[in-house]
């Protein structure tokens, strides 16, 4: 009797394992959604035009510790009906497994339908993401608003890089900074905004990508280094150009003599000028753009993320899309 | 209209022009922050300039905050007030070069001020910080004022949030436009691709045979 007492402890143990195992993975998963669940709309200017239907794709990417077990997506629409369907190589749907062990970025394919009788118009879809095992439970810290943006830029007219940036020489310019660091934040890795921040402002014409490096702090550093990320859609890998603020010099020697680098009297700042060819996205007025700033100062590195994280800095997909109207 | 009077007025206007231009990214707005303080560890001073610092008083830390949010664009430090959680102004002190300047306007600002030593996280009501042109500011210049890392619990690390920005996140908007013609703009080149079969055909039947034999 006494061991049949015990056996059945032991097995309700066992059979209780498993169910506070998922709760608890529920619970870490998003903790860490903040910061490590990158989500990119596919949608062109960030406005979607619609005969009778039309499809677009919303990009995941999980740079969490572990998998996300359950995710899903909707549509909420009144004048629409919808369908979200995962990507044909989403193997394992509805589980997103993380880069760190072997993930990668998936899509849904999302599909509209106009209903009878909705006249033209402009409208609003609201999309959600949730957990497939529980569709109450949200992933409501993930900004989804920033997922939609586009920049738009008007082209750059009369940008002069001589190290004397003036405002209305930069009037059409987009300014990227609210940069931040990756940083240990209890048992996960988080991300905190930089102290000293970068301000990136960037311009473009159709020939050149135009950009103003303003550096914040960290004066005595022996290295202080800006790099551009670009690609001419998500799916595609992306190039990078680094200049650096203390050799006021594009670093890599393909680039030398195409890339114009003037920098200000007070060394804080850089007027620059890449051939958008450089960099692979002159083909089309639409292309996407990530930002690092990496300082060396007393034999440590500091590298502060304008998007993404250490994980997912090669992948455009948390690039910001950029328009040249 | 001579030429002369021409550039007489033209570079008037370009100028006026520039200087509208200016003046609009150079626009300082207004705006409001919530502080929250944090005590932490000695690497958080390092961008700091260092030394030895008498403490006036046990009861009191100092709290330390460099704001460059990017909305954050004034003309100086007198455009920039913080309030305690009973809306008294409190008095801050700062380094006027540790400064950054963008296009004339300070966009980023390192102060710091007294607080009581035992502080929460998040005081409940929470202090601010207000900038904007209507605001008159109570600060202190101390050029080259210091913290000392040997001492890091006499400090808290101030950060901030925009109240209104703690918005829930859990849904995206997307514009849709319904245009029952839609499906007709990605037909556009046959615009220009019809008149220049259109003109091509005239010509041809201008021309007839000349166009292919002409004569010797």
């Amino acid at each position: 009797m006494k061991s049949f007492s015990v056996m059945l402890a032991v097995a309700c143990i066992m059979m209780s394992i498993p169910s506070a195992g998922h709760a608890h993975l529920c619970n870490d998963v998003f903790a860490q959604a903040d910061d490590n669940l990158a989500v990119k709309v596919d949608v062109r200017d960030g406005q979607l035009r619609i005969g009778e239907t039309a499809s677009f794709r919303v990009y995941l990417l999980n740079t969490m510790d572990r998998d996300i077990a359950n995710i899903n997506l909707e549509v909420r629409s009144t004048q629409f009906d919808s369908s979200a369907v995962p990507g044909t190589d989403w193997k394992g749907f509805p589980k997103l497994r993380t880069v760190k062990q072997g993930g990668k970025k998936e899509y849904f394919d999302i599909t509209l339908k106009r209903k009878p009788g909705i006249p033209d118009g402009a409208y609003k879809i609201d999309l959600r993401l949730f957990n497939g095992g529980n569709p109450a439970q949200e992933f409501k810290t993930v900004d989804l608003g920033n997922a939609c943006g586009t920049h738009k830029l008007k082209p750059a007219k009369g940008i002069a890089v001589d190290g004397e940036p003036a405002a209305a020489e930069w009037a059409s310019s987009i300014l990227c900074t609210d940069f931040y660091e990756v940083t240990a934040a209890g048992k996960y890795l988080a991300n905190q905004r930089s102290t000293e921040q970068p301000r990136f402002r960037i311009a473009a014409d159709a020939t050149y990508l135009y950009c103003l490096l303003a550096f914040e702090g960290r004066s005595e550093a022996t290295e202080d280094i800006a790099t551009i990320y670009a690609a001419p859609t998500p799916d595609d890998e992306p190039r990078m150009v680094k200049i650096d603020r203390v050799a006021g010099k594009a670093l890599t020697d393909e680039h030398a003599g195409k890339i114009t680098v003037k920098k200000s009297a007070d060394g804080r700042q850089l007027e620059c000028r890449i051939p958008r060819a450089l960099l692979g996205i002159d083909a089309d007025n639409r292309f996407y753009l990530n930002l690092t700033r990496t300082t060396a100062k007393n034999n440590r590195e500091y590298k502060d993320f304008w998007r993404g994280n250490p994980l997912s800095l090669n992948n455009p997909v948390v690039y910001d899309q950029f328009v040249v109207e | 209209m001579t030429s002369s009077s021409w550039s007489n007025r033209l570079i008037p206007t370009l100028i006026a022009l520039g200087l509208l231009v200016a003046v609009s990214i150079r626009a300082t707005g207004t705006g409001e922050v919530l502080l929250t303080f944090h005590a932490e560890p000695a690497p958080a001073l390092s961008g700091y300039r260092i030394g030895l610092q008498e403490f006036v008083s046990p009861t009191q830390a100092v709290a330390l905050l460099r704001f460059n949010d990017a909305r954050f664009a004034v003309s100086g430090p007198e455009q920039v007030s913080l309030f305690s959680p009973d809306n008294t102004p409190i008095e801050y002190w700062l380094d006027p070069a540790d400064a950054t300047t963008e296009f004339g306007s300070m966009v980023s600002i390192r102060l710091a001020f007294h607080v009581p030593a035992t502080i929460p996280t998040n005081p409940v009501p929470p202090y601010r910080l207000v900038w904007g042109p209507d605001t008159r500011a109570t600060f202190t210049l101390r050029p080259g004022w210091i913290v000392d890392p040997g001492r890091p619990d006499h400090y808290r690390i101030v950060r901030w949030h925009d109240p209104a920005g703690d918005s829930d996140g859990q849904l995206a908007s997307i514009e849709v436009i319904a245009d029952s013609h839609a499906g007709l703009y990605s037909l556009w080149y046959l615009v220009p691709m019809s008149i220049l079969f259109i003109l091509l055909t005239i010509r041809k039947m201008h021309h007839g045979d000349d166009a292919v034999n002409p004569p010797a």
